[in-house]
């Protein structure tokens, strides 16, 4: 890859030239006039001086002038050296690849023009730049691949939308496009380099390879932004909605905050802010709402307006999905339970353990195992093999005498412990270790008469949650090597199938629901998995993917835009209210909002590696059409300039005087 | 009265051979020339008129003559001679340069020369003829009589260049020879020894001889500018030097004038007239500066 290329190589044609000093050259040496003079008196000392002189001088003058011809021949070829990793800016066969960065921070307005209107600007410049046969590529986003195009064509209408920077797939696609050749070739990104987006290529920027990358940044020097970051109604008084307002880098003097519900006006607030200040403004709304769809406009005029509308959804919750296992008979007071509770909270269904899917398993938030007593392979996947994402698990061991020595292997992997079935003739109560504990903060205290158990396993691992009135377990809590959140629990909570005289079985007690629900979301909560926020541009896990029903997708406008079926991933393409509408259940609303990482307008350059430090370069805007007109003007221009100024001034001094000064005797 | 002087080019008098007419022709302009007369008349007896001249002083125009006739007329008178002087021609072989000019260095010296001889004997003054090369080759003692001048014309217009220049040597020999006091007008381009040249001014010098040097060059000799290689051939020895013409003329540029500062300052010391004369200036010019310098010096 060393050594010297020429941008204009044609021009190299102009070498020829050097045949004219050397035919001068030639041709001066035999040119020597005989002159009758008076006296040779004082041209003595001037012959010694001459032969030696002559010679000297004819040959500089002969090297000046064809380092001359060289010196200018090099200044319209423009040599320079190809280890220059950016050399492909100058060289013909070269391969530009272009990516504009089109996330939704692109669309930040830095003095009346959006930033990735800038990108495109530039590389219009570059595209003037590049030698007109270099192959020029622009990322498609579409396609997920680099197309060939004669020019970085701007695309009509906006170009940015929500969602995080496609850099995977735009490596994948670079990889692709480049198909293992060794030409020159460069990757040009044109990005705001906003945090986010700096992160990951801290990681990704590797593969590239040995291929240099430009990194061009247009972020605003002093970017400022105001916007509204969350909005909720306020717990037990839905007259009130808290709005959280930030302002970044200018303050905010006056500026209204309006609530709507449902396109109706319901509430309005004036509110100030510093520079670098976040506040939380309380809006009154009229207290008789029923329209869960809520709007937050924040009135005011900067350069990212997108973050100015806040949208949010009250007194509507996504139903989870329960998939409770266990023969249907025995298991449906699981169900019911979870029924009981609301369709918006639970969604159960029950598959016995033969019937359980693969689909279903990764569809449910909660898999509840009620007296399983063998396990199919999904559930074995589920349980003992690697598990394709965190489950909530809720396992409730069958304690009948056809169970006995089986309940251990349905024990999640790695806990290494026996489960012994323990018939006791004493009803045993069961006990809470601690009444204020965030698990069951709010939970009524347990009576002696709530709830009873004559059969219960022992040797539950993890940690205790519930214990029994004899300090046996009751309940108890483990993350496996999965990362999946496992609920122990040392007694059945399905229907017994032998006639067991039980004191009290549990799913007649009003303990039963209030307790599944507790248990259910404490297994839950500690794999994160409760509160979910729909960021518009992000994908998430299709809640009616393996659940053989769909539903369909409605925006504000009550425009159908999509059908949630099969896909495992599904995403809003902008923020707003959109309405979801299941098959044969009642439709309830979502709020995408922007993704808040956009909006926080934190810009700084990648970390480049070490050995990638020659071959990344990151420059501002402003500086990107000095940076590529040097590389198109050659490396040694400056120097070749001045090796011409000098040499004409070494061909002036050298040069055979034809009008010798004027001096007389 | 103001009527303009035209000067008589060497181009312009170059075609005519006869030195006679040529001499006649440059004496004539040259005395018409001048504001004063270098040359006063002023014997007791009467020799001519001659018409008035534009530039002659109006005390010596004949009054009495101008109110009978009507025209200026100039009384002359026969003046006894009192000047000895001796014209000291160089005839070597580098007087014959020319660089391309009308007149080569020998033809315009020997113009000159002819033209003073002219001049004194005109005035009354005894003329003598010195021309030198390494070898005497001529001698005519000073008279001044109009067949005298006749003679010098003659031998001048016979009198070929050639020979090698020893200057110096020339002048000491004719010092020797010279016993009566008088005056010397040296006509040669000095391309000898300055020590040498020196040494003969001052021995004339000693000999009681006022002494004027006209220092004769070609306008190449005078402005040197040869540019490329030259090969230089001497007129003299015959010899060759291959020179570059940059070198050849900050060599000879400063030769020639490190010279001349040595021959003029040695001049100066002793009281000897200087005078450069270069082949492309009218002779009428030239005459003019050596008679007004010598009416200066002495």
């Amino acid at each position: 890859m060393s050594g010297i290329a020429f941008v204009h190589p044609a021009f190299l044609w102009g070498l020829a030239a050097l045949a004219v000093p050397l035919l001068v050259h030639f041709l001066n040496r035999r040119q020597t006039r005989k002159l009758d003079f008076s006296t040779l008196r004082f041209f003595s000392a001037a012959a010694k001086r001459t032969s030696r002189m002559r010679r000297l001088r004819r040959l500089l003058l002969l090297l000046a002038r064809m380092a001359l011809i060289c010196v200018c021949v090099a200044i319209f070829a423009k040599p320079y050296i190809t280890r220059d990793p950016f050399s492909a800016l100058r060289n013909p066969d070269s391969e530009i690849f272009t990516f504009v960065d089109p996330t939704v921070s692109m669309d930040y307005r830095d003095r009346g023009t959006p930033l990735w209107r800038t990108a495109f600007d530039l590389l219009d410049t570059l595209n003037k730049l590049l030698p007109p046969a270099a192959r020029r590529f622009t990322y498609n986003e579409a396609r997920a691949e680099f197309v060939q195009e004669k020019a970085f064509a701007r695309p009509p209408g906006p170009f940015v939308r929500h969602g995080a920077a496609p850099l995977d797939k735009m490596f994948v696609a670079l990889s692709d496009a480049r198909g293992g050749r060794a030409g020159m070739s460069l990757l040009v990104m044109v990005s705001d380099f906003q945090d986010n987006i700096s992160r990951i290529l801290d990681t990704q920027l590797v593969r590239c390879g040995n291929m240099p990358a430009l990194c061009v940044s247009v972020a605003p020097h002093s970017p400022w932004n105001c916007g509204v970051r969350d909005a909720a109604v306020s717990a037990g008084a839905r007259s009130v909605v808290t709005v959280q307002v930030s302002c970044l880098g200018k303050s905010l003097d006056s500026a209204g905050v309006t609530v709507t519900a449902g396109g109706m006006r319901v509430g309005h607030a004036m509110v100030s802010a510093k520079a670098g200040e976040s506040c939380r403004v309380p809006v009154a709304i009229t207290s008789d709402v029923q329209d869960p769809r809520g709007t937050v406009l924040l009135d005011c005029d900067d350069p990212f307006p997108d973050d100015n509308t806040f949208y949010f959804v009250h007194g509507a919750q996504q139903a989870l999905r329960v998939l409770v296992v266990g023969e249907p008979d025995e298991s449906f007071p699981v169900s019911a339970a979870f029924s009981s509770l609301g369709a918006s909270q639970w969604s159960p269904v029950v598959r016995p353990v033969r019937a359980v899917t693969y689909n279903d398993i990764d569809s449910a938030a909660l898999v509840v195992l009620c007296g399983v007593r063998q396990l199919s392979p999904p559930l074995a996947a589920l349980v003992h093999g690697p598990s394709p994402g965190r489950k909530a698990i809720l396992f409730s061991p069958a304690t009948d005498s056809a169970s006995a020595g089986l309940a251990g292997a349905l024990l999640p992997s790695g806990s290494r412990s026996a489960l012994a079935i323990v018939s006791d003739p004493t009803s045993r109560a069961i006990v809470l270790p601690d009444t204020v504990s965030p698990l069951f903060k709010g939970f009524r205290r347990l009576k002696d008469a709530d709830a009873a158990v004559n059969r219960y396993c022992t040797g539950l691992p993890g940690g205790t949650l519930m214990l029994l009135d004899n300090g046996k377990p009751f309940a108890t809590h483990l993350i496996d090597t999965s990362g999946n959140s496992w609920v122990l629990l040392a007694a059945y909570i399905g229907r017994e199938r032998e006639n067991v005289a039980a004191a009290l079985p549990l799913f007649t007690t009003g303990l039963y629901v209030p307790l599944l629900d507790r248990l259910a979301r404490y297994a839950l909560s500690a794999i994160q998995k409760e509160p979910q926020v729909w960021v518009a541009g992000v994908p998430r896990q299709n809640p009616y993917f393996g659940a053989a029903r769909g539903a369909l997708v409605f925006d504000a406008g009550n425009r159908n835009i999509s059908r949630w079926s099969s896909q495992p991933q599904v995403a809003f393409d902008a923020p707003g209210l959109y309405r979801i509408q299941p098959d044969g259940e009642p439709y309830y609303w979502v709020a995408a909002r922007i993704d808040s990482s956009e909006t926080v307008f934190a810009y700084r350059a990648p970390h480049v590696p070490a050995a990638m430090a020659s071959r990344v370069k990151f420059l501002r805007a402003d500086r990107f059409g000095a940076f590529v007109a040097a590389r198109r003007s050659g490396t040694f221009s400056p120097w070749l300039w001045i090796a011409c100024a000098l040499l004409l001034i070494a061909e002036t001094l050298l040069w055979e005087k034809r009008q010798l000064p004027a001096q007389t005797a | 009265m103001n009527k303009q002087i035209s000067f008589l080019n060497p181009e312009h008098l170059a075609p005519i051979r006869n030195l006679n007419l040529r001499t006649k022709a440059i004496v004539e302009g040259t005395i018409a020339g001048l504001h004063k007369s270098p040359y006063h008349g002023f014997s007791a007896q009467f020799l001519e008129y001659r018409p008035y001249l534009p530039g002659e002083s109006t005390r010596r125009i004949d009054w009495r003559k101008y109110a009978k006739t009507g025209r200026s007329v100039v009384r002359l008178f026969e003046d006894e001679t009192n000047l000895f002087a001796w014209i000291l021609l160089d005839k070597s072989g580098s007087m014959t340069f020319s660089s391309g000019g009308p007149m080569n260095k020998y033809e315009y010296a020997r113009t000159l020369a002819a033209s003073l001889a002219w001049i004194l004997i005109r005035q009354r003054d005894a003329v003598g003829l010195f021309a030198f090369d390494s070898a005497e080759s001529l001698m005519l003692p000073p008279h001044s009589t109009a067949i005298h001048l006749t003679t010098i014309l003659s031998r001048l217009s016979s009198l070929k260049a050639g020979g090698t220049t020893d200057c110096g040597r020339s002048l000491e020999r004719l010092a020797t020879t010279i016993g009566k006091r008088g005056l010397c007008i040296v006509i040669s381009d000095l391309f000898d020894d300055p020590q040498a040249i020196i040494r003969g001014l001052r021995h004339l010098r000693f000999k009681r001889q006022d002494v004027m040097v006209l220092w004769v060059l070609d306008p190449m000799e005078n402005q040197f500018a040869n540019a490329g290689s030259l090969d230089v051939h001497d007129l003299e020895t015959g010899g060759s030097v291959a020179v570059d013409g940059l070198t050849a003329w900050e060599f000879f540029t400063s030769g020639i004038l490190r010279h001349r500062k040595t021959i003029e300052d040695a001049c100066r010391s002793l009281r000897i007239g200087f005078e450069r004369v270069v082949t492309d200036e009218p002779f009428q010019k030239a005459l003019l500066r050596v008679l007004q310098k010598r009416r200066r010096l002495f």
